[in-house]
């Protein structure tokens, strides 16, 4: 299990040096030329691949699942390892492509952990087992110990 | 919120729902028939708890000239009767020597099971008066002590 752990933290480190110097930096500075030259402030063409790729995380992580379920890995995990495989292979189309099928399987994998993290800010504490048995109560047909006898007696002294 | 009061509660001759039975002819007991001594009706918005720690003591006397007390080998059982009359339970099956005793805690007479008496439903008292003999329920005195749960008064 913690090998597991230790090879996932890699490849995440991997793929943040990738799309750091693959994609964000020459991103940036396509747009500073962009702003000192104003010429084409926004490539539609490779915009377009980013969210196709983006778009086909699914299906291709979905059907890769579908066809090795035994494999017992995550879709989006394939989704990214085939995102990461496409990207490499360059290309104004299928590497960025790829780039947008990684980039969604990447954000997908840390919405849960990110989700788990700041989720629990602002939530109410966890209910006591009391508090829940005596929702439990309130919630069923009997009624609460408070308004039904029949609750009562069966809080109290385990009469039903 | 509705609150319950919760309390002990005793049933006994003077106890409200209790109807004493008719005593017997005297000398016509034969040790098959059974005599009521008393019947308790649970009266409305009130449930009567009867748990392993509830006692029942009684004190039997007969309806004979010479009045005395029943015997210890008086078989005496206590039902309990649902709201419809259709279902009866056996509470207490005992003779009278297992419930003579109305003070000491090591002898007085507990229930097995625990259970609730609620609206409408009854517990009776039945006695087999020994051959040739009777019994008296206006000259007995018996006590059951248990718990009564009734509904809060709101204002």
């Amino acid at each position: 299990m913690l090998k597991k752990i230790r090879a996932l933290v890699c490849f995440l480190v991997c793929l943040l040096v990738y799309l750091l110097t693959v994609v964000f930096i020459p991103l940036v500075k396509q747009i500073h030329q962009n702003e000192v030259g104003a010429v084409n402030p926004v490539d539609l063409n490779r915009l377009m691949w980013l969210g196709a790729g983006a778009g086909s995380k699914g299906i291709v992580g979905g059907i890769v699942k579908g066809f090795l379920p035994q494999v017992g890995i995550t879709p989006d995990i394939v989704a990214a390892g085939i995102g990461f495989w496409l990207a490499q292979q360059g290309g104004e189309r299928m590497g960025v492509f790829g780039e947008g099928m990684l980039i969604a399987a990447i954000g997908q994998l840390v919405r849960q952990p990110i989700e788990s993290i700041f989720g629990q800010i602002g939530k109410p504490p966890a209910p006591t087992p009391e508090a829940t048995a005596a929702a439990a109560a309130k919630t069923s047909n009997q009624g609460s110990p408070e308004e039904s006898a029949d609750a009562y007696l069966a809080a109290a002294y385990g009469i039903t | 919120m509705r609150k319950w009061i919760d309390v002990p509660f005793s049933i006994n001759q003077g106890t409200p729902g209790i109807t004493l039975g008719a005593a017997t002819t005297a000398s016509s007991g034969d040790g098959v028939t059974e005599a009521k001594l008393f019947e308790y009706l649970c009266p409305t918005g009130l449930t009567v708890v009867i748990l392993p720690i509830s006692t029942l003591a009684a004190y039997l006397k007969d309806n004979e000239a010479a009045p005395a007390e029943s015997g210890d080998e008086t078989p005496v059982r206590i039902v309990h009767i649902d709201s419809a009359g259709d279902i009866t339970l056996n509470r207490i099956v005992t003779t009278y020597a297992g419930i003579k005793d109305f003070a000491d805690q090591n002898k007085l007479k507990r229930f097995k099971d625990k259970f609730a008496v609620g609206e409408k439903e009854k517990l009776i008292c039945y006695v087999i008066p020994t051959t040739a003999l009777s019994v008296n329920p206006a000259a007995c005195r018996f006590e059951i002590d248990c718990r009564r749960v009734s509904k809060l008064l709101s204002v």
